[in-house]
């Protein structure tokens, strides 16, 4: 079980119209530069323990100033029994505590020396912002931290028209051997609302700049559930996804969040968006053909030609470790999870002053590990170890959700095979019904 | 004290027509209160009972005024509660007054519960002084009002006082008029004690505090006392007046009107119309028209969460404690699990207690439909009394039912009449009398069917009339009808909760609009959930809900996981709140709906 690696990006040409994501448009270089070396700054501050004695006597007024907006609990708060999993913290408010064993996450990674990781994955934001001078100075902080195994897979997020040849392959150099093609849609009116300032064309060219650069290991992202969009205009996409032959896709369903400009549109009704039952009709068309041009589906939203399953993204499903740096970046290490500042602004002042980025630490309670184990890893097609789960929790799943598993057998949604729990193809259809079952 | 100077009365008027706002004025003019420590309607100390604008129990407060002829009085007010479901309470204040205002607001006129309570007034030979109130109003017909006063009353209004508690005018004349037509109270003060109880209410200090009027002999301080009706005895500890403030005081006799507290634990301990003797030397007849007080409303109360079992026992517990006409006691359904069989005196009673219990005691509440108590005879010559749906006996053992009558009286404009007489028609009334009092106005006498009007005819009364008719009712009977018990089953299981009790003439239409309204509220299932209303085995209407739409699942990285889960457990949280009935999770609002069939 090695670590993943994530890098967050923030910064992006312009900002799409459905984007809540902790994204600046890209301001100027002096910008990008003083994030990248904050990020480097974070990779390398590491020495948590003993640092964190040092801190202890820091001025609340400091700590204050460094906040990113989040509401500041009492110094109490996360010892209180009555809310014992969720704290949230100033940055730089994190090791003045005692409770040292949930307020330096990241030292059980690292207590002994550097700690293997064989995916990084740099997303965003687009990352494919960054020249490949500042790529390599970060990768080779990753590198000092962690022990980055020799076929480790290297992914960058990748948009359209974001790319030039030259800078292609200076990144392939550096080691990174998997894009993710921010595709989204071929379809240019959609482009034009989502405001991703690309047109599908942009799209075509830079993948043929990718496989130039010997990109042989490319991932889509195709985004579903669009205003007005209708089965054949999704089958359109899919037909050019599939001719263009990437090795992965990654299914997305358009989300609305509020405060977006989108999301002003689809109240007031100027945008539709297709109902639940054309969602699924959608679903099952990407399902059918993609099984029809040789994909796999290995996770409810994720296709790949055998072998070229997202290593890194696995991770999260089957509760591997994922470290994250970089603003807004979320960390798992088998019991926590922690996530950094969400401003841009406040994440880099926080590393700037040598404090901590992390504001918020959950130490999960058995019942929400087990929850997340479970829809987690029913997520993936090849389901549950239940052998696995009797192992890591020492009671058996089928005893514990047993009744309810019971009746989703008997119409259908799940199924029991060789002590592995996993949904059927109805089931992933009702998902979140199976789900529900487990929090 | 003399009883020629003791002036006992009370107030009768219909909500919103002034009451409180004009015993307010009582209390500052006679000094009871100055400006600054007065509360706007003191007499009304619950938060429900100002938020209504009713009141819902009464309270006596004794006043010192110095009359015109130059003798100083004391004036006894005592307050009534102001709402039918009430009445055997009103009727017990107004026995312990000689006389009483009559509130009419100067533009709107008689409505149904002032002609009521007056009626009780009138039975308990008390005398009435006419008071228009609102007479500053420039919508105000002090001549149509007074006329309207001897046509539908009968009462002659040469005494009325024209008064406005809003700017005070007037109430000087009130207290004049009070001193003036009020008799004095008559006793004997030599007499062995006799006492009338009309309230009491629990104080958490004091325990229960007893409101009562002397009418024979005295009461002091440490007498020992007997309880006519229960023949409990106890040691008074503390006695006083009201003035508001209480005041101890050691000695009452024939006419004064005060409070007492002698440990007792509980207000059921003492009902209202009871008569007080003393213990020694013990009165021979009690004071007349003590009555049990019985429930005439039921329903049943459960928690949303069964865990709030144990604290829904102990709030009613505390309720009781104060509310003698609370009935409550444990039942349990398949749908909703346990909880508790209440009776209520009536509507408004039964809204009371659910609200209390949900603001005072911060629980959830499910409340199946409210019913009344039927006698049922059996074939086999037994008669059991069914206040439940789940105690009635299958149809082949019932020989015929009996179903408690009202007398209702409603007072409208007759331009109302096209909505409320076939509202009438509908629930079964039968007309007893159809009078025109003054010009439009009209009276109508009907008796309905008490289970008739439990379900929604306040509230359809008041649409048909745009809230112009108001309607006061007592019990008048039992009669035999033709009732049956209508069930709901949700995937061939009956869901007891929703069973109702009613006549056979309007299950038809219940049922279907019960179907309808389940197949609104019951979410989509991974199946299809039919859903049947019917009586005994016999289907009357059926519907399907509709198997669960697909869901495509979004994506789910690293930041969206804590999301995801927080997600499903609201998922969770929503479904907590619903019940299992077989496979299928209903939720409470389907519960509720069986209260608002009929209005659509």
């Amino acid at each position: 079980m090695s670590t993943g690696v994530y890098i967050h990006v923030p910064f992006c040409k312009s900002r799409c119209s459905y984007c809540d994501f902790a994204t600046d448009v890209y301001r100027n270089e002096e910008s990008v530069e003083r994030y990248v070396r904050a990020l480097i700054g974070e990779l390398r501050s590491q020495k948590s323990e003993v640092r964190s004695q040092e801190r202890e006597g820091k001025s609340k007024k400091e700590k204050s100033e460094l906040s990113d907006g989040e509401g500041l609990p009492s110094l109490g708060t996360h010892h209180s029994s009555l809310s014992p999993q969720s704290s949230v913290l100033s940055p730089g408010r994190l090791r003045s505590s005692q409770d040292d064993s949930s307020l330096s996450p990241q030292s059980s990674v690292l207590h002994a020396g550097r700690v293997r990781s064989d995916t990084i994955y740099l997303g965003g934001g687009t990352p494919s912002l960054l020249s490949p001078d500042q790529l390599g100075r970060i990768l080779e902080a990753v590198r000092e931290r962690f022990e980055i195994d020799d076929d480790a897979e290297i992914t960058v997020e990748m948009n359209p028209a974001t790319v030039t040849l030259d800078q292609l392959k200076e990144y392939r150099s550096l080691g990174v051997n998997r894009a993710s093609f921010g595709v989204q849609t071929f379809d240019d009116r959609s482009l034009k609302l989502l405001a991703r300032g690309h047109d599908a064309d942009d799209a075509r060219k830079t993948y043929e700049l990718l496989r130039k650069a010997g990109f042989d290991n490319i991932s889509f992202d195709l985004i579903g559930g669009l205003p007005h969009q209708k089965l054949d205009d999704w089958r359109a996409n899919l037909e050019e996804a599939v001719a263009m032959s990437p090795e992965h896709i990654s299914l997305y369903l358009l989300e609305i969040h509020e405060g977006t400009p989108l999301a002003e549109q689809v109240r007031s009704g100027r945008q539709p968006l297709p109902d639940e039952d054309l969602a699924a009709e959608m679903y099952e068309a990407m399902l059918e053909r993609l099984d029809a041009a040789g994909y796999e589906q290995y996770e409810i939203s994720n296709f790949s030609r055998p072998g070229r399953e997202s290593r890194h993204n696995l991770k999260y499903w089957e509760l591997d470790p994922v470290i994250g740096f970089g603003v807004s970046a979320h960390s798992f290490d088998g019991s926590r999870r922690w996530v950094n500042a969400r401003d841009t602004l406040a994440y880099v002042r926080s590393v700037e002053c040598g404090d901590s980025p992390v504001v918020e630490i959950d130490r999960l309670q058995e019942k929400q590990l087990k929850a997340e184990f479970a829809f987690l890893k029913l997520r993936l097609n090849r389901g549950l170890d239940l052998a696995e789960y009797r192992k890591r929790f020492g009671s058996e799943l089928l005893a514990e959700f047993g009744e309810q598993l019971e009746e989703f057998r008997e119409i259908g949604l799940i199924d029991i095979e060789d002590d592995r729990l996993r949904l059927t193809a109805k089931g992933r259809l009702y998902s979140n019904e199976v789900f529900g079952v487990f929090v | 004290m003399k009883s020629e100077l003791i002036r006992n009365f009370s107030i009768i008027a219909h909500i919103d027509h002034g009451k409180s706002t004009l015993a307010d004025r009582i209390l500052q003019h006679t000094g009871a209160v100055t400006d600054r420590e007065m509360e706007d309607q003191l007499l009304d100390n619950m938060d429900l009972e100002r938020e209504r604008g009713i009141t819902i129990k009464s309270h006596a407060v004794r006043l010192d005024y110095k009359a015109k002829d130059g003798q100083q009085y004391v004036l006894n007010l005592i307050d009534t509660p102001g709402h039918v479901d009430f009445s055997y309470e009103v009727s017990r204040s107004l026995s312990a007054c000689e006389g009483a205002l009559l509130i009419v607001d100067a533009s709107q006129g008689v409505e149904a519960q002032t002609l009521a309570n007056t009626y009780l007034a009138i039975e308990n030979d008390l005398e009435l002084i006419p008071v228009l109130n609102k007479i500053d109003l420039p919508s105000a017909e002090p001549d149509r009002i007074l006329e309207q006063i001897e046509t539908i009353i009968g009462l002659e209004t040469d005494n009325a006082v024209l008064a406005s508690a809003k700017t005070g005018q007037g109430v000087e004349d009130i207290l004049e008029a009070v001193v003036r037509d009020v008799p004095p109270p008559k006793g004997d003060r030599d007499a062995p004690l006799k006492a009338l109880i009309f309230d009491s209410w629990y104080d958490s200090y004091r325990g229960v505090v007893v409101l009562f009027r002397v009418i024979d002999g005295s009461i002091r301080k440490k007498q020992k006392i007997r309880l006519f009706n229960t023949g409990r005895e106890y040691q008074i500890e503390t006695m006083g007046v009201n003035r508001p403030v209480p005041t101890a005081i050691d000695e009452l006799g024939p006419g004064e009107v005060g409070f007492l507290t002698a440990s007792i634990k509980t207000v059921a301990d003492v009902q209202i119309g009871d008569t007080i003797t003393d213990a020694a030397r013990p009165t021979d007849k009690p004071f007349p028209g003590f009555r049990e007080v019985k429930p005439m409303v039921f329903s049943g109360l459960y928690p949303t969460e069964s865990a709030q079992y144990e604290e829904l026992r102990d709030a009613m517990d505390k309720l009781r404690l104060n509310d003698a006409s609370f009935f409550y006691e444990p039942e349990s359904s398949t749908a909703l699990g346990f909880g508790f069989r209440c009776g209520f005196l009536g509507l408004l009673h039964m809204e009371i207690i659910q609200e209390r219990l949900e603001r005072e005691f911060d629980l959830e509440l499910i409340t199946t439909a409210p019913g009344v108590r039927y006698r049922v005879f059996k074939t086999d010559g037994e008669m059991i009394e069914v206040d439940s749906p789940a105690q009635m006996p299958e149809t082949v053992r019932i020989d015929r039912i009996e179903e408690p009558y009202i007398e209702a009286t409603i007072l409208t404009s007759d331009e109302f009449l096209g909505g409320i007489l076939p509202l009438l028609e509908e629930k079964r009334g039968i007309q007893k009398k159809f009078e025109y009092v003054g010009s439009a106005r009209v009276m109508l006498v009907y008796e309905l069917p008490l289970n008739e009007i439990v379900l929604d005819f306040y509230d359809r009364l008041k649409s048909v009339s745009r809230g112009y008719a108001s309607l006061d009712y007592h019990l008048s009977g039992y009669k035999q009808g033709d009732l049956v018990k209508l069930d709901v089953l949700v995937l061939g299981e009956p869901v007891d909760a929703l069973s109702l009790i009613l006549h056979r003439k309007s299950a038809e239409k219940t049922g279907r609009d019960l179907v309808s309204k389940m197949k609104e509220l019951i979410p989509r299932q991974m199946f299809v959930v039919p859903i049947q209303a019917a009586i005994g085995n016999k289907v009357i209407s059926r519907a399907n809900v509709k198997a669960m739409g697909k869901n495509v699942t979004a994506k789910c990285y690293g930041g969206d996981i804590t999301r995801k889960r927080k997600l499903l457990e609201k998922q969770k949280e929503g479904k907590k709140r619903m019940k299992k009935v077989g496979r299928v999770e209903i939720p409470q609002e389907a519960f509720l709906a069986v209260l608002k069939v009929g209005e659509q």
